[in-house]
């Protein structure tokens, strides 16, 4: 084996001859970069920022025009819509700078895969989680979800994270691979409905009959009710009072909260002719049961 | 997927018709009649009878039903005819029952031109009163037990001879809480009592309401619908109005007889194909029909510029009314069917939408009914009747709130869509 001599160690030529094959291989890699390219490159990644942002309008406001029934299904299609904009620029600009062949394509996953891996992992793990998410369905675009301690309607599917509206119109923002560990509770999974539960109170004595009655009638007669859909009144006993829960579903999940107000106002009126006992809390004392010494 | 598509093909047929009614031709320019000729024809359309197949079917069924429940003891003792809510079934069954005769049965109507009132209680009431005037005890008092003494009645066959009659069943009943007690005596009644045969109408709407929230269909099993119509059966029931408004001097009641009597001889406004997309249109709802019939008709300019001179169409002066192909003279004024089309419903709020489904479940509501109906101020519910009243979606019976014939058919599409229970016809 030839060497290059007065080196210590000696270093064989075929060494740095492979050396050089590496660069060459590197440079064949990646395609020449010319102006005309940069420009195209630009206006691509301009055009797909202009295209992502008018998916999400147009879907938005779309969504809001048409009748309910179809509200749900234009949501359920923008990470899709999103994805679809997003590959098809990755792709064009990959193949504007790099030449790639299959042996090219299998080094690089490789190389890259180790760079990503201490780099980006959290930003790779949440995209992988979106894509996941996206045929997995935990919830949907539209779905009134629970994920921690949020709680909202999603309006929002990104590349690397969602957005949630609070009732209290704030907007939350949960990175997809959040969802690898936390549990998802979806109150309507993709369907306009979603079922409310109001609770009810009563002192001991309480007639239950007369309040099922009353309950019953409260969710047949509000506006909101999808009469389509099962309304059940159960029963517990609780020990300071007997507690009663109207599950019902509202024709729009949206009127959750409007629909719990209606609930309660009408069965209150109802409660008040009837003149129902509400449960009384007894004195702090009472409970303690040794009198105000202790 | 149906309601959307009839959707799309009304607002494609109404663009079209639009498109279309530029004239290239000056002297064949049609616009609509004045005021005073569609006051008129209103006013002669809601003294028309019902259709005649209205009737036939109403007569025909009930008799099915009474023979049955005369000749075995265990038949159904009640039959529920059902309607569109735009179509009020109590002028039908009166002029479908006024002179029927059948096998020595005597009809009663024990509650005629019953009108909703405002306390549901007081609904309650009312039915104790005219059913059972032991059990009328003042509202506020009464408990849900129903401990009738004698019911279940036994009865022979020999004693069915009486048929109640009840024609708006939506009437009894009222959407809040305590507001349907009404609906539930009268079914057990009916049950408990089967030596009586109850005749019941009722709006699609308000029954698939009564059917989720008292199971209504479970007491009243017998149901029959009221005929889609056909575009032959509308031409034969609206096209002899014209006679009507002929030169004969006869008074009006006895030209409207004739004018039934000589169908088949009235003067044609428009082809039969006309005729047919009205039924399409409509439904086959009389109602709706005759709304649409009514803003179908068309006059030439110039027609009614020479009557105007002639001071023809003043209200004193019998103005001849005429369809297009009949001879005409200076007096006349020629009548032409244009294509028709559904009105163009406003832009609905969603408080509009919870508005107009209560009013079709109700079939008519006063305004205190409806905010009581949808748990909101009256005075926001008075903001937004206005407004449909002004977009012509709503119309005002004195009191009483209805929702318009003409844009029921694109509303039962947008309610269909949005969520809403709906009645099926």
């Amino acid at each position: 084996m030839a060497a290059i001599p007065f080196l210590e160690p000696p270093i064989p030529l075929t060494w740095l001859a492979q050396e050089t094959n590496t660069g060459d291989a590197l440079r064949s890699l990646i395609a020449d970069i010319t102006g005309p390219k940069i420009i195209r490159a630009a206006i691509s990644v301009v055009l797909a920022f202009v295209f992502l942002e008018a998916i999400q309008s147009f879907t938005t406001w779309l969504s809001e025009k048409v009748p309910r029934r179809f509200r749900l299904v234009i949501k359920q299609a923008v990470p899709f819509l999103k994805g679809l904009v997003l590959l098809l620029v990755g792709s064009y600009l990959v193949r504007l700078f790099i030449n790639l062949s299959d042996t090219d394509l299998l080094a690089l996953t490789g190389t890259i895969a180790v760079a990503l891996g201490f780099a980006f992992k959290d930003y790779v793990s949440s995209i992988i989680a979106g894509v996941v998410t996206l045929f997995e369905a935990p919830f949907r675009m539209g779905d009134r979800v629970q994920i921690g301690d949020h709680y909202g309607e999603v309006v929002d599917y990104g590349l690397r994270s969602m957005r949630l509206q609070t009732p209290d119109d704030n907007t939350v923002t949960i990175p997809h691979n959040t969802l690898w560990t936390d549990a998802i509770s979806s109150a309507n999974s993709g369907q306009l409905e979603a079922q409310v539960v109001t609770d009810f109170y009563f002192a001991h004595a309480v007639d239950p009959e007369m309040v099922m009655s009353i309950l019953y009638q409260a969710a047949y007669s509000s506006r909101y009710t999808q009469l389509k859909l099962p309304v059940v009144v159960i029963m517990a006993e609780q020990a300071w009072a007997t507690q009663f829960k109207l599950k019902a579903y509202p024709m729009d999940a949206r009127d959750e909260f409007v629909y719990k107000t209606d609930l309660v106002r009408r069965a209150k009126q109802a409660f008040q002719r009837q003149q129902l006992p509400y449960p009384q809390i007894p004195p702090l004392e009472a409970m303690n049961g040794d009198g105000a010494d202790s | 997927m149906d309601a959307r598509l009839r959707s799309w093909l009304h607002g494609l047929e109404a663009w079209l018709a639009r498109a279309k009614t530029t004239a290239t031709d000056p002297e064949e320019v049609l616009e609509a009649p004045p005021d005073a000729i569609v006051a008129q024809l209103a006013q002669a359309m809601g003294a028309l009878s019902p259709p005649s197949s209205y009737r036939e079917t109403v007569r025909t069924r009930l008799a099915e039903a009474i023979d049955g429940w005369r000749s075995q003891r265990d038949a159904e003792n009640s039959l529920v005819f059902l309607s569109s809510p735009v179509e009020p079934l109590e002028p039908i069954l009166q002029a479908s029952l006024t002179n029927w005769q059948h096998d020595m049965v005597t009809l009663v109507q024990p509650l005629p031109g019953c009108r909703r009132l405002d306390d549901p209680l007081a609904l309650q009431a009312q039915l104790y009163n005219a059913f059972d005037p032991e059990k009328a005890v003042p509202s506020g008092q009464q408990d849900g037990e129903d401990d009738r003494e004698g019911y279940p009645r036994d009865d022979t066959l020999s004693d069915r001879y009486t048929v109640i009659v009840v024609p708006a069943l939506e009437t009894f009943f009222l959407r809040c809480i305590q507001g349907w007690e009404g609906i539930e005596y009268l079914q057990n009644l009916v049950v408990q009592d089967r030596s009586r045969f109850w005749v019941f109408g009722c709006n699609h709407w308000g029954w698939a309401f009564l059917d989720r929230v008292c199971q209504i269909s479970a007491y009243l099993e017998q149901v029959e619908s009221l005929p889609k119509l056909s575009g032959e059966e509308l031409q034969v029931w609206l096209g002899p109005l014209l006679l009507q408004f002929s030169e004969d001097d006869a008074p009006d009641q006895e030209k409207s007889v004739a004018a039934e009597e000589a169908a088949d001889d009235a003067p044609e406004i428009g082809s039969h194909a006309s005729w047919n997309a009205l039924a399409g249109l409509a439904g086959g709802t009389a109602s709706v029909a005759a709304q649409l019939w009514l803003s179908s008709l068309r006059v030439k300019a110039e027609e009614v510029a020479a009557l105007t001179e002639d001071g023809a169409l003043e209200a004193e002066n019998l103005t001849v009314l005429k369809a297009g192909s009949q001879d005409l003279d200076e007096r006349s004024l020629a009548l032409h069917l244009s294509k028709p089309i559904l009105p163009s419903l406003p832009s609905l709020t969603i408080l509009d939408r919870y508005l107009l489904h209560s009013l079709l479940i109700h079939g008519f509501l006063s305004r205190q009914q409806l905010a009581l109906s949808l748990g909101e101020a009256e005075n926001q519910v008075r903001s937004r009747v206005q407004v449909l009243r002004r977009a012509g979606v709503i119309i005002q019976q004195g009191d009483w709130l209805a929702v318009h014939p003409t844009h029921y058919p694109k509303l039962r599409g947008e309610l269909s869509n949005n969520n809403f229970l709906i009645g099926q016809e």
